[in-house]
């Protein structure tokens, strides 16, 4: 896994562009400390940091073609490499190394843009056509890996993380109010956005191309979520997924490096990592997060499934203090506004990966996306029905929808629920019939933000522009919806990519590849009961994992939140309070945010819930992204620590 | 005529729990979920709060009303609370 950042076009700045491209790196060093190499041209500077994982001795970037007309900057891994290559092998091409970049560059060689569906991985790269003074910027189709863009003076910025902006003369942050409502009432960043002015990525499964001053912007896959032909059988079904998952595990097993992987305690961690250690010749090495707060903490579970298929296990235990003393680091790798606190272990688990001698983890995001497993996909299905519904099976499907949530327990809670589900049995907001009680509960947030506009005009012009969306079945476009916001925003950026790069540790996701995806959607609700989430996965596994992984149902991974502040930091409430600092971060309102912050400290607990967690995280990690990179605090000003390799083709450095 | 009591209560109920000021922009008529005042959690809580402060138990019906405001809300309360003597009706 690697970082790639670059500059292209208008003026460059006056002086060093190899200075220039190494300031841009070392902010991103973290995500590939074992080298680091740069091309520069009179019109481009790009680079990429490597964490060398495959074909450790010759994988070094930038790569370029034999001509030395093409160049790439690559960060990812092209899972079906071996295949490419010998595909590519038969048509005559030649290659000089075992590393799947050369790959990448010799696929989009061969058939151009072409390529981009053939590719099983995760990935985002530039590719320079230095012969037409072209750049294309690519991002993977799930938006596994990250690419920021910026637009600076006429010259276009562009980097895995935005923090390598920071390094680019005359660069500011500035916090984008319209982004900032729609991110805080959708929980998430869209697929194009940044929290920042002037910043957007480059969405899952598009390019962008640049010549001269001509952009051009495309898409180069959908989300395709319409089932196949289904199954004969429950026992086929069952049988498609083991095979294609343990075909996904397989490729994602490629490495020159020790593989290990993430275990919550949760079903699809544990199928993984059931199909890993089954691969592996020695001990598998497993690692998980325990919590001293019992209501977060599934160490019962870990321990179960790794005493089961024997592994090598560490654990690392997260206290309050833990979470709050790591919160800035982990916030400055975020580099968006973050809705909870899980990420943060995530922060603390990668650094012991890392420890522990293993660069490359598997894990299970995904597989409540494609197979799901979410609550928000029996809301959908109860809301759509509801009319037809009599009162007892509305009670009935009610109570089976959140068992794990405190105010869906306890005797009446489903009847009190009624009212509230009634409410949302219309489509208000259109296109997001499935997620109107989720983005109407994020108003609360809202709130934090002085003069907010409508926070729910971003994601309504998301969905009104994707081809086919109206024509989507409800529970697929709550499922569109998740892997655009949920997943691609939170789970695979901030919780995933960011956390485990931030110490040089690659993340894979085996329920993420494209074949396991496609039959998740032919299998779904075809067998057993919709309210029985995951159901196929459960039969697909019960006989290899531990009973009480299986029988536990969905139980989403969290850990504490504000209350780990109040606990171990309550030196915060002034800290977020404090008038200077509001006045200077500018977009809060003041007496809002004084008056969540008191509550949040004053309690009772019982009146802190999901709202004030969410608003108050989002209001600290906001904090800390002003302190970052508003001000500019995040920025390394210290030299690359494993040295830089130059390819200088600039004009003025070539021979007479 | 609502109850000026119930009015009241029910006013600074909202007010604290929801981190609001009933104004100008927010009054008693105001849909309470289209100004994103009433979120799920807020109305379970109101929910949990209409049952152990006033007895009250209600289902779908308080949401079939038209519009959920704080004039509405008191309203089915005054209907449906548990009766004094004098009214003498059946609570829910």
């Amino acid at each position: 896994m690697c970082g790639i950042a670059g500059a292209y076009g208008g003026e460059l700045p006056s002086g060093s562009h190899r200075d220039l491209i190494e300031g841009m790196l070392r902010q991103i060093e973290h995500r590939g400390p074992d080298e680091a190499g740069c091309y520069l041209d009179d019109r481009l500077v790009m680079g990429t940091v490597r964490l060398g994982i495959i074909d450790l001795a010759n994988g070094s970037q930038p790569i370029g073609s034999a001509d030395g007309r093409w160049w790439l900057c690559y960060n990812g891994e092209l899972y079906n490499y071996r295949e490419l290559r010998r595909e590519l092998s038969a048509r005559g091409v030649r290659f000089h190394t075992d590393s799947d970049t050369e790959v990448v560059l010799q696929a989009w060689l061969t058939w151009g843009r072409e390529c981009l569906p053939r590719f099983n991985g995760a990935f985002a790269f530039a590719v320079y056509d230095s012969a037409a003074d072209e750049l294309t910027l690519v991002r993977d189709r799930f938006g596994k890996r990250p690419l920021f863009v910026a637009r600076h003076e006429g010259t276009w910025l562009f980097a895995s993380e935005m923090k390598a902006f920071l390094a680019y003369p005359g660069f500011r942050f500035r916090f984008d109010q319209e982004q900032l409502a729609s991110i805080f009432a959708t929980w998430t960043p869209l697929p194009a956005q940044s929290g920042y002015h002037g910043v957007e990525q480059v969405p899952m499964g598009e390019y962008l191309r640049l010549r001269g001053d001509r952009v051009e912007r495309g898409r180069w896959a959908t989300l395709d979520l319409e089932p196949g032909p289904a199954p004969e059988s429950e026992r086929d079904a069952v049988e498609l997924i083991r095979a294609e998952l343990a075909a996904a595990v397989d490729v994602r097993l490629r490495s020159d490096v020790e593989v290990g992987v993430y275990v919550s305690g949760g079903l699809d961690s544990s199928i993984i990592a059931h199909l890993a250690a089954a691969r592996q010749p020695g001990p598998l090495r497993t690692f998980s997060i325990e919590f001293d707060d019992a209501a977060v903490d599934e160490s019962a579970e870990q321990a179960a499934l790794t005493a089961r298929l024997g592994t090598r296990h560490h654990a690392v235990r997260i206290r309050d203090e833990d979470v709050v003393r790591a919160f800035p680091a982990a916030v400055r790798h975020a580099e968006v506004p973050a809705f909870r606190t899980a990420f943060v272990p995530m922060y603390l688990l990668a650094e012991q990966v890392r420890q522990a001698g293993i660069k490359v983890v598997l894990s299970g995001e995904g597989a409540d996306e494609a197979f799901l497993g979410y609550g928000i996909f029996k809301d959908v299905l109860l809301l759509t029905a509801w009319h037809d519904l009599d009162e007892d099976t509305r009670l009935d499907r009610i109570a089976r929808i959140y068992p794990y949530l405190p105010h869906f327990a306890g005797e009446g809670a489903a009847r009190r629920m009624l009212g509230l589900y009634r409410q949302f049995t219309e489509e208000r907001l259109p296109g997001l019939f499935s997620h109107q009680m989720r983005f109407q509960n994020g108003r609360f947030a809202v709130r934090l933000l002085r003069d907010a506009p409508d926070p729910f005009e971003a994601v309504r012009r998301l969905v009104a522009a994707e081809p086919g969306y109206d024509a989507l079945a409800p529970v697929r476009k709550a499922q569109w919806l998740e892997f655009r916001t949920l997943l691609a925003g939170y789970l695979l950026s901030t919780q995933g990519d960011r956390m485990a790069l931030g110490h040089g540790v690659e993340n894979r996701c085996p329920f993420l590849d494209p074949a396991v995806v496609r039959l998740a959607a032919s299998v779904n609700h075809r067998f057993g009961d919709p309210f029985d989430e995951k159901y196929l996965l459960k039969r697909a596994y019960a006989d290899v994992l531990p009973q009480r992984v299986v029988a536990k149902g969905k139980f989403p991974y969290r850990a504490t939140d504000s209350a780990a502040f109040v606990r171990a930091a309550p030196d915060y409430r002034d800290t977020l309070t404090d008038s200077t600092v509001l006045d200077e971060i500018g977009v809060l309102d003041p007496r809002f945010t004084r008056a969540l912050v008191d509550r949040v400290f004053d309690g009772p607990a019982e009146r802190v819930g999901t709202k004030e967690n969410q608003a108050f995280t989002l209001l600290a990690s906001l904090f800390w992204l002003h302190h970052w990179f508003v001000r500019g605090q995040a920025r390394e000003r210290s030299p690359l620590r494993c040295g830089l390799h130059v390819v200088d083709r600039r004009t003025s450095a070539l021979p007479a | 005529m609502p109850d000026a009591t119930l009015t009241a209560e029910l006013k600074d109920y909202l007010e604290s729990e929801a981190l609001i000021r009933f104004g100008e922009e927010i009054t008693e008529d105001t849909d309470l979920f289209k100004a994103g005042v009433l979120d799920s959690f807020g109305y379970i809580a109101l929910m949990n709060h209409l049952h152990e402060r006033y007895g009250v138990e209600l289902g779908e019906e308080l949401l079939d009303s038209v519009r959920v405001s704080l004039r509405a809300i008191v309203e089915l309360v005054e209907a449906s609370a548990v009766p004094s003597a004098a009214h003498g009706e059946d609570g829910r």
